[in-house]
């Protein structure tokens, strides 16, 4: 054999590999989701809330025609709630063009501590685009019930400042307002990025 | 070691002088050593709703001694008070709770990340920016403290 005809082989190879890789993507579900996420089929519709935020009352209804991406924290939590939105701003990088059909949506579960302008505070330093919610405890204890969120004051015994326990899963809800994911806390941007991708017919 | 015979033969002499003390490599107690810090940037405007902004510092410790230590507090200018804690996931539900110091066995490397143990910054003197550097202070039970500095990143 000549180097000509190696060269040729090694050519053929790799159209042959590429060109494979290039039909087994194309064959790829429509639906994909990953692998921790759980897929709520069909989606099932969310209930309302009536909550605060900086500008004023906002309703689930107000963000009809986005995406909803929810997540229950609070502003004094400095590692796990900031581990979470940081990589939702992320992955609404990785959404590009897109990331306009999503709406990132924070509502606070310690509204003791966090007012309607605080959770702006807190949510525009990851992404200005992020929703900060706030309200009354009877508004917040409801919407956390409606979505199955589970919260608690926990007090310290050596008279510390308190913390909150709470569900740190991220929800996510169609554009017409039926819940439709459930992200366990943990996920990477990359893996929140593909569902939203997916979602939005991508 | 690529030590000629004489410079060998040298640290041969310097070894046996000082006996014990500067012979062995690993000390006889604990020996702390500290990589890879690095803190949560936070914006902390004024806001007098609600109190401070919180911030936390991630670190890997390295007992390299024969004997156990344990981090027991720490100290920082950038923060009103600093508390060892710990955040912990348990069927999808976060719980974050002071801890009573870190154990350091010996030998052992303890790491400190996002969703585990953390040095929580409590009410940041400042806005902590990214490419910023705070000041540590880590104190141990038997150790002497340890001043670190440790540079805002985003991770």
């Amino acid at each position: 054999m000549t180097w000509r005809t190696v060269l040729g082989l090694l050519v053929a190879a790799v159209i042959v590999t590429i060109g494979s890789a290039v039909w087994l993507l194309g064959r790829r579900p429509v639906q994909s989701f990953g692998s921790e996420t759980t897929v709520l089929s069909p989606p099932m519709p969310a209930a309302d809330f009536a909550l605060e935020s900086a500008d004023g009352p906002v309703m689930l209804r107000d963000l009809r025609g986005r995406h909803v991406v929810l997540f229950f924290g609070y502003t004094f939590c400095p590692d796990v709630c900031p581990l979470t939105m940081q990589r939702l701003d992320r992955a609404l990088d990785l959404l590009g063009e897109d990331a306009d059909r999503v709406q990132v949506v924070m509502i606070t579960v310690d509204p003791e501590r966090d007012t309607a302008s605080r959770m702006r505070q807190y949510v525009s330093q990851f992404d200005p685009s992020f929703l900060g919610l706030s309200g009354t405890e009877e508004a917040v204890h409801r919407v956390a019930t409606d979505y199955g969120i589970f919260h608690a004051k926990v007090e310290r015994e050596d008279g510390g400042p308190y913390t909150m326990d709470h569900t740190a899963t991220v929800l996510v809800l169609t554009d017409t307002g039926a819940l439709v994911l459930l992200w366990p806390h943990g996920m990477e941007a990359e893996t929140m990025a593909a569902d939203l991708h997916t979602l939005l017919g991508g | 070691m690529f030590l000629s015979g004489r410079a060998r033969m040298s640290v041969l002499a310097l070894t046996a002088a000082l006996g014990p003390l500067a012979c062995s490599g690993t000390p006889a107690g604990p020996d702390i050593a500290v990589e890879h810090a690095w803190a949560r940037p936070v914006a902390a405007p004024a806001s007098a709703a609600g109190g401070g902004w919180n911030s936390a510092v991630y670190v890997q410790m390295v007992n390299r001694g024969r004997t156990a230590d344990r981090l027991m507090a720490a100290s920082s200018e950038a923060a009103a008070a600093v508390e060892i804690h710990e955040s912990r996931v348990e069927d999808g539900v976060m719980r974050m709770r002071p801890v009573a110091g870190v154990a350091l066995a010996a030998g052992e490397r303890v790491t400190l990340e996002p969703g585990g143990l953390h040095i929580m910054l409590v009410g940041v003197t400042r806005s902590l920016a990214v490419g910023d550097t705070i000041a540590v202070t880590l104190s141990f039970e038997q150790s002497a403290p340890l001043a670190i500095r440790v540079p805002v990143e985003q991770r």
